[in-house]
């Protein structure tokens, strides 16, 4: 607000002059000008016209007032605090109250009930994760990325690889096996022999090969081969080689015999050139 | 928490200076007012900074503040007067000739604060009742000292026009 604010019909009063010899009027002083006659008038009917009383509800105002105070010291907050702890702090008359609430902050409540249902959702995730009871594509997802950070989850693609490859591995084993006693027993029975081939028909390129084995004797020492390798692409030399063999029977069965693995190969092979 | 003792001073050194402004302000029943105003004032004061003078001026806000929204009450919610039987049931209430005039001073002031604006009555008010400086009626209007004091010369130059005018006599 400036001095161009004031009306024309004000004009002329000057703030300061007034607020001066208000001044005067109320330190008790008479204005020396008569001038202020009518504001020192106006000042001395204002002060009859609302003079001082006594307030008669002086105890009943303070008593509220102490009320109010205990309540809110009783709710963990002094009514009244040092301007400056500088010195040390002041000492309370009545001590901490007993029960001291610290209320959680807003954002500490909202983020707590944000994180709980999330920390809640993790632990079942992980616990059906670890036992492996997570849909397909979640378990496969959960265990690749645990997998990542050092943890051995049961994945997707564990569980459906897994026996396939125990299985070959079983198959390799006994063939492993079958090499074993080929090589170990020679001149072992036939039935040991015939054991191992049984065990190889769990698959089925190698009941082909036993197949083979049943229509020509001589091709054992192919299903040695076979015991190394189910492929079926051997089998079918197999089966070539016995035919041929079938033809030379009649020449050098002591040839097989003393060649191939399978003494009691031989020993057919032989009757069979007889024939 | 503060002690009793201390309540009170504080509700003494200010107290009468705070009733004067409300009944002058013309707020029914200045007296609850006044209650309310101190608790009000217990309530908040520990957010309040500064010394004894920024004290009493804050005081003089609240009650300010309080004057206000009683006003507005009692707009919303006039007070029925009350009959004649009433009042003659309560009995005699003093001297009628002192009544008499101060309820013809109050009449005359009354229509002299009429004449000003909210803002002039409250700066005169408080500067004249409330006995505080142009600083501190700053802080209890909420305004910068220079406008107070503006605000100041417009009532008293409304005032002495009135005066002049003969509108109302001293």
């Amino acid at each position: 607000m400036s001095t161009s604010d004031v009306p024309p019909d004000e004009m002329g009063w000057d703030p300061n002059a007034t607020d001066d010899a208000l001044e005067q009027m109320l330190s008790g002083q008479t204005p020396t000008s008569d001038e202020w006659r009518e504001l020192a008038g106006f000042v001395q009917d204002l002060h009859e016209a609302a003079p001082a009383r006594p307030l008669v509800s002086e105890d009943l105002h303070v008593a509220a007032m102490v009320e109010t105070s205990h309540l809110i010291a009783e709710n963990g907050d002094p009514v009244v605090r040092p301007v400056s702890n500088a010195d040390a702090p002041a000492p309370q008359v009545s001590g901490l109250p007993k029960l001291r609430r610290k209320p959680m902050k807003r954002s500490t409540r909202t983020l707590v009930r944000v994180l709980a249902p999330i920390a809640a959702i993790f632990t079942v995730m992980g616990s059906m994760a670890v036992a492996g009871a997570l849909p397909h594509p979640v378990q496969k997802a959960v265990s690749h990325a645990a997998g990542t950070v050092g943890l051995n989850l049961p994945g997707d693609d564990e569980s459906t690889n897994v026996p396939d490859q125990d299985d070959q591995g079983e198959n390799a084993d006994d063939q492993g096996d079958n090499d074993d006693n080929q090589g170990d027993s020679s001149t072992t029975d036939t039935a040991i022999t015939t054991n191992d081939q049984g065990d190889q028909s769990e698959s089925s390129d190698t009941q082909t090969s036993a197949d083979d084995q049943g229509e020509n004797d001589d091709s054992q020492g192919d299903n040695n081969n076979q015991g190394e390798d189910t492929q079926s692409a051997d089998t079918s030399g197999d089966t070539q080689s016995g035919d041929s063999q079938g033809g030379d029977t009649s020449g050098g069965g002591d040839s097989q015999s003393g060649d191939t693995s399978g003494g009691g190969d031989s020993q057919s092979g032989d009757s069979q050139g007889g024939d | 928490m503060g002690a009793e003792w201390a309540w009170r001073e504080l509700y003494r050194e200010t107290a009468p200076a705070v009733d004067r402004y409300l009944r002058a302000r013309g707020v029914p029943d200045a007296d609850d007012v006044v209650g309310e105003t101190f608790v009000n004032v217990v309530r908040a004061i520990d957010g309040f900074e500064g010394d004894e003078t920024a004290f009493r001026a804050w005081v003089f806000a609240i009650a300010r503040n309080r004057a206000t929204d009683e006003m507005r009450r009692a707009i919303r919610h006039p007070i029925v007067p009350a009959s004649i039987e009433e009042l003659d049931d309560r009995g005699p209430r003093g001297d009628v000739e002192t009544e008499a005039m101060e309820g013809l001073v109050t009449d005359r002031i009354g229509r002299l604060l009429d004449r000003l604006t909210p803002d002039q009555r409250d700066v005169l008010l408080l500067r004249i009742l409330g006995d505080l400086t142009i600083e501190q009626v700053a802080i209890a209007v909420g305004r910068k000292p220079g406008a107070v004091k503006m605000l100041q010369a417009r009532g008293v130059a409304a005032i002495r026009r009135e005066i002049e005018r003969g509108a109302v006599t001293l």
